[in-house]
Parts: structure tokens; C-alpha cells; sequence
């Protein structure tokens, strides 16, 4: 089994300098973690104790200003544990989930290495089918997801005008009618041939792929809350205690699970009107997956955003840059992004301004594609459990 | 001077042949003036020698009388009673002269954290190394840096804090950062006498013995309960609900520590490596799954 995962291994000399350049007093600990055949005990503290250190590193700091050495090492640190935990440990489902944990916790928080960049990911997709084999039948039953009362009433008291809606524009149109004049649009009939669109409202399918990955998951009403908080957990977990159940708000959001799980990426293309940015870089994808009533406040984004909806109904309202002034957005540079005034529950005294804010209301059903351009304020609403992929792209 | 030592021992910072060091365990150092720990390797301050123990295993003679060390993570500090500042790392490194320092000002104290290194000077004037802050003070008395952020302790009992703010570790109700000392107003009123910083946390202990804690509690460092079930960061200072008279406050990257008047050890916070665990005593104990101190 380690073997097995040894395999995947191109450069073992880039795994160890990787930590090493970090910091030399742990090139014993990795030598001997990688080249021992059989492993003491206490290979496991030390291997622990170095995944420690790099842990606190990723916590200190702005995230986006972490060295990628520190990232980088925290991956292939994350291998080399996985490795002593296989060679350590009696081969049970226990052991591999705990592998399969550490995997995960190197994809989500470290970052690929130059020329072992899929290491971690064989690594997962592997240990995941394992784990598939050996637990043919699947726990949860898939339940029927019930016909949700959609709330709509709320969307006739928001002052504004419904959004345009456009079948399959070409390039072209979609160009010189949205693009250029930076207005919002609700495309349809664009993601038809999406395997997505059949394979993910069956939640088998997803817990099959995925259900033992470890995924980070908002708990509370909305991030500007301040119960607000995240927490890992597998995506079993989450669909078990948070989707189905709804007695704490769960919501998987805006994490990047197609790098972290290729498999899931087959099922979804990026949209060909992504073309229009100015770089070439590929969007950034991620999912937006969760019960009914998640929200995200009203807020803005830097880059064109195209939303897409898998399954389940969203609600939005958009409102132009131009009416910043009626928005109030926070003072805290950490949330200068996002609106003090709750659209649905304005405090006009305090936000007078609001009154002359007009906004763009849009319902997004299944199968069907919104264009936010950059710096549009959005509020998003679950009418019903969802499931969203948003690519954001400049 | 006896030593008493539990927790991380992989890299033998400690001379005892156990990884994981649970009860407390002594050793007496001939001549020790202070010690300093860090992730791999414990710093010893024996007369004018500076000695590693762990990971890394070296003695360094330093030239001119030692007023105090500060270390953090591979970072070690020395300040010397002319002022001078020495940097140890592979060798011993003298940092350049502070600019805007007087000739006849000298740096008298000084904390470093992983992110910054503050210098404190005879006049109250202060560095984040080797920037001149704006902030000065000649009532300032005590210097404490976590990672990333710096408390400031003034001969009043009012305290001061500047840098990263992203777990709430400044005390200013929100989490952004300062670059430049602010009054933390939460304590205003309150005597305080001592302050401590650990990773993203931070303590500060009254005159009455009452601790105020700060900062981030992830791994409950804070006492007021663990992260599962109470609240991860808190922005604005708390006073804890303690039974105990408080005389002396200690901080780990992730953990609290705490000396009654009555010389008891409570610690609350991450015990991964046992470093609060020594049920023997039965004063040191997990924090338990509510949190609080124990």
C-alpha cells in the first residue's frame, strides 16, 4: 500500500528539499521518515511536530503573503506522514481515512510541488478508491430531496427591475450586449451538455467520488456574522449533518473542490465566453454546495463571475457600482467589500441612502448561467438545497 | 538554577531520554541566568554564553555583558547591557546602529515574535526593527511580542498594542491591524501589571490578580472554552472566571499558563505535546472539553 503510493513519487529530492529549505534542523526527521523501511515509533512525533511547525507558519501572516516554500513543504510533509502512517499502523479503514485526511489537509492548505504538482492528488484519488472498494455499499441512503417551498414573496419588496435573460447567446452578442457595457445577464441553455447537470442531484454519485474527502464548511448564518466560522470535515459528514439536517446552517462555499477532487472537475467546462478576459490564466472555480437559506451578503468581487446553477433554485440581487453610496459597505478593511445594509431588512434610518439603491433581481434555476461583472453587489440566497459553480476570471 | 521542564522533548531540549515529557522533571544549571524555548531547541543564558540544546547543539561565547535574550521559532536575540543588539543565527551577527537613536540613548529591552522584533530605548522610543515607530513613550515599561503582534505595558497600568490583528490578539473589538501603538480601551480603569503574548494571543494581569484574555482561543488557550463549543477568536478582552488569585502569567504559541497566589499551575490551551498535562500534581490538566481553566 505505501508502495503504492511511493510510486507516484517523480523526484524524492524535490520532496526533501522542499522541507529542508525551511528550516535544516528537519533534515534528519525527513531522511529518516522517507529512506527507514521500518518505522519507530516515535518517526510518527516527529513527522507530526515538523507538520506543526509548518502549521503555525501557515498561520502567521496574511495567507495570501505565505511563502509557497512554506506551502510546498507542508505538501510533501503531508506525504511523508501519510507514508509513516501506513508503514506504522495495522491496514484498516481507520488508518486509510486517516491518510486520506492527511492527503486532503495537504491539498487544502499546502501547494502543489513543481514536479511531483500531482503527487497529493494521486495520492487522494487513490486512497479514496480504496476506500470505495472496501465499503462497497454506500451508508446513506439518497434521499429523495422533497419539493422545497421556495419563498419568492420576499423578492416583489426590493425595489428594482427583473434581469435580461438571453438563450445561448454567440460570443459576439454576449460581447457587445453584456460584456462591454459590464451588465449583468442571465444566460440559458449554456451548460446543457454539463455531465454535472444529471450526475451531481443524485447525492450517491457525489458521496461515491467524494464522501470521504475533508472539505472546509462556513457554519453560521453568513460570514459577516459573528457565530460565524469554519470547520473540516468529510463530505459524508457534511451532507449527513448539515444538508440533510438543518438545524445549524452548514454551507460548503467558495472552495476550490475541482483542483482538490479531479474527478468532479470532468463533470463541468469552462464557459467559452471566459475567452473575453484579458489574461491568460484559467478562471478560478469553485463550489458553492449546501441546504436550503444559505445567504451570502451583499457584497462585490474583483473579476467577471459566471454563476452557475448544477441544482436547486438561488436568488440574487445585484445592484450597479454606481450605487456603492446606498450600500454603506463596512469600514474594516477585512469587509470593505461587503454592505452594512441587509437588502431584505433595511434599517432606513441608518442607511437612508437605500431608498434610491435600484436593484437587478434575478431567480437562478437549474442548468442556467448569471454574469456578474466585476464590482456588481450581489446577495445570494438558497431557496432550496444547491448546488453553484461560480468562475471568476479578469 | 532548577529548571522544571515538561512537554515537546524530541530534539532533547531538555536532558531527559523521553520524546514526550509529561510530569514535570528538573535539572539544575550551574550559573543559568535565564532560559528561552523554542520549537527545536531550548536557549540557555549561562553568565556571557549563549548555548543551544536540541536540534542544534552549540555554545556561543558572546563578547560584552548580556542584559537579555528573545527568541522565537530559529530567531535568537541578544541584548546587551551597552545596548548593542547581536543576532544569532549560523554566526553571531551585530545589527546595524538604530537610525534616530541618540548617543546618548540605548536600547534597554527587547521581545521578538516571528513576524517582528521591537526594540525598546532608554528615551521611549520604540522600533519594529529597524523602522522607527512614530508612537513614543517614556513611561513604558515592559515589551512583549507574539508572532505577529506587540503588547506594551506602561508604568500607569495601561496597555498598548500594534501589528496583526487577524485573531482579534490586539484587543480592539475588530481585526484589523495597527501599525502604530493604540490603547487597548477595554482596560482602561484597570491596573494592569503584567502582559504576556503567545502565538495570536494575549494576557494581561491586574493588580487585583483578575486575568484579561485576548486574541485567538482555536486550541482554548484563552480559558473561556474550547473552540467546539465557545468562541474562537475574541477582539476585546474578557476577564476570567477564575477562583484563584493570579500572580503570574506565562504564554505557548497555542497555550495559557497561569501561577496562583496560593503557587499553584493551571494551563489551558493545546496539549498535543503534554505541555499542560501532569496529572500526578493534579495541577496541570487538559482543559477540559467546556474549557475554562483547570
Amino acid at each position: 500500500m505505501d508502495c503504492d503510493l511511493i510510486t507516484f513519487v517523480i523526484d524524492k529530492d524535490e520532496l526533501r528539499s522542499a522541507t529542508v529549505a525551511i528550516n535544516p534542523t528537519l533534515d534528519k526527521t525527513y531522511k529518516s521518515c522517507f529512506q527507514d523501511s521500518k518505522i519507530q515509533a516515535n518517526r510518527k512525533l516527529e513527522i507530526e511536530s515538523v507538520l506543526d511547525y509548518l502549521h503555525d507558519e501557515l498561520n502567521t501572516g496574511h495567507w495570501s503573503k505565505i511563502p509557497i516554500t512554506i506551502r510546498r513543504a507542508f505538501s510533501a510533509a503531508s506525504f511523508v506522514k501519510t507514508i509513516i502512517l501506513l508503514k506504522s499502523s495495522e491496514f484498516t479503514d481507520d488508518l486509510l481515512k486517516q491518510c486520506l485526511k492527511t492527503v486532503d489537509l495537504g491539498l487544502l492548505l499546502g501547494a502543489p510541488l513543481q514536479v511531483n504538482s500531482e503527487l497529493l492528488t494521486n495520492c487522494a484519488t487513490f486512497l479514496s478508491k480504496k476506500l470505495n472498494e472496501r465499503n462497497a455499499t454506500c451508508e446513506i441512503q439518497n434521499q429523495k430531496r422533497k419539493h422545497e417551498n421556495k419563498d419568492l414573496d420576499n423578492l416583489e419588496q426590493i425595489n428594482g427591475v427583473n434581469i435580461d435573460t438571453i438563450v445561448c447567446p454567440s460570443l459576439e452578442t454576449f460581447n457587445n450586449k453584456y460584456f462591454v457595457s459590464q451588465k449583468p445577464v442571465k444566460l440559458q441553455d449554456c451548460v446543457t451538455h454539463w455531465p454535472a447537470l444529471s450526475k451531481w442531484p443524485d447525492i450517491t454519485y457525489l458521496l461515491k467520488t467524494a464522501g470521504d474527502r475533508t472539505v472546509p464548511v462556513e457554519i453560521g448564518s453568513h460570514y459577516a456574522d459573528e457565530n460565524w466560522g469554519q470547520k473540516l470535515m468529510t463530505l459524508k459528514e457534511f451532507i449527513t449533518n448539515y444538508f440533510y439536517k438543518s438545524e445549524d446552517l452548514g454551507y460548503l462555499a467558495q472552495h476550490n473542490l475541482f483542483d482538490q477532487i479531479p474527478e468532479l472537475r470532468n463533470d463541468i467546462y469552462i464557459p467559452e465566453y471566459c475567452c473575453l478576459g484579458q489574461d491568460d490564466n484559467e478562471p478560478e472555480i469553485n463550489a458553492w454546495f449546501g441546504p436550503a437559506k444559505t445567504i451570502s451578503p451583499l457584497h462585490h468581487d474583483p473579476k467577471n463571475n459566471f454563476l452557475v446553477q448544477v441544482f436547486g433554485t438561488k436568488q440574487l440581487i445585484l445592484y450597479s457600482p454606481d450605487d456603492t453610496f446606498c450600500l454603506y459597505p463596512h469600514e474594516s478593511t477585512l469587509l470593505s467589500n461587503t454592505a452594512q445594509v441587509d437588502p431584505f431588512n433595511p434599517d432606513l434610518d441608518k442607511y437612508p441612502n437605500f431608498r434610491n439603491a435600484k436593484a437587478v433581481k434575478c431567480i437562478l434555476e437549474a442548468g442556467e448561467m448569471l454574469y456578474i461583472p466585476p464590482k456588481w453587489w450581489h446577495h445570494v440566497t438558497a431557496l432550496e438545497k444547491s448546488f453553484s459553480v461560480s468562475f471568476w476570471w479578469s | 538554577m532548577k529548571v522544571y521542564y515538561n512537554g515537546f522533548n524530541l530534539h532533547r531540549q531538555f536532558p531527559s531520554p523521553q520524546d514526550l515529557v509529561v510530569n514535570f522533571i528538573d535539572h539544575v544549571y550551574q550559573d543559568l541566568e535565564n532560559i528561552e524555548v523554542s520549537y527545536h531547541f531550548a536557549v540557555l543564558l549561562v553568565a556571557n554564553v549563549v548555548a543551544f540544546r536540541g536540534a542544534k547543539n552549540e555554545t556561543i561565547p558572546v563578547d560584552g555583558k548580556i542584559r537579555q535574550i528573545s527568541c522565537n521559532e530559529d530567531k535568537v536575540l541578544v541584548l546587551l547591557t551597552n545596548g548593542d543588539l547581536l543576532k544569532i543565527t549560523e554566526s553571531v551577527i551585530k545589527v546595524p546602529k538604530l537610525m534616530g537613536l541618540d548617543d546618548d540613548d540605548t536600547v534597554v529591552q527587547i521581545s521578538t515574535g516571528s513576524k517582528l522584533c521591537v526594540a525598546l530605548t532608554k528615551k521611549g522610543l520604540l522600533y519594529n526593527v529597524p523602522n522607527k515607530l512614530e508612537f513614543v513613550s517614556g513611561d513604558i515599561i515592559e515589551v512583549k511580542t507574539g508572532r505577529e503582534h506587540c503588547l506594551l505595558l506602561d508604568k500607569s497600568g495601561n496597555v498598548f498594542s500594534f501589528g496583526r490583528g487577524s485573531r482579534g490578539q490586539l484587543g480592539h473589538g475588530c481585526l484589523d491591524d495597527e501599525s502604530e501603538p493604540k490603547f487597548i480601551e477595554a482596560l482602561g480603569g484597570v491596573k494592569i501589571e503584567a502582559i504576556e503574548a503567545g502565538g495570536w494571543h494575549s494576557c494581561a494581569l491586574s493588580k487585583e490578580g483578575d486575568l484579561y484574555v485576548w486574541g485567538w482561543n482555536g486550541s482554548g488557550q484563552l480559558g473561556l472554552g474550547g473552540s467546539d463549543d465557545g468562541v474562537s477568536i475574541m477582539a476585546t478582552p474578557q476577564v476570567l472566571d477564575f477562583d484563584f488569585n493570579i500572580k503570574k502569567v506565562g504564554c505557548g504559541n497555542k497555550h495559557t499558563v497561569v501561577l496562583t497566589d496560593e503557587g499553584k499551575l493551571f494551563g489551558c490551551g493545546w496539549n498535543k505535546y503534554k505541555q499542560l498535562k501532569n496529572d500526578e500534581n493534579e495541577v496541570f490538566r487538559d482543559s477540559d472539553k467546556k474549557g475554562g481553566m483547570k
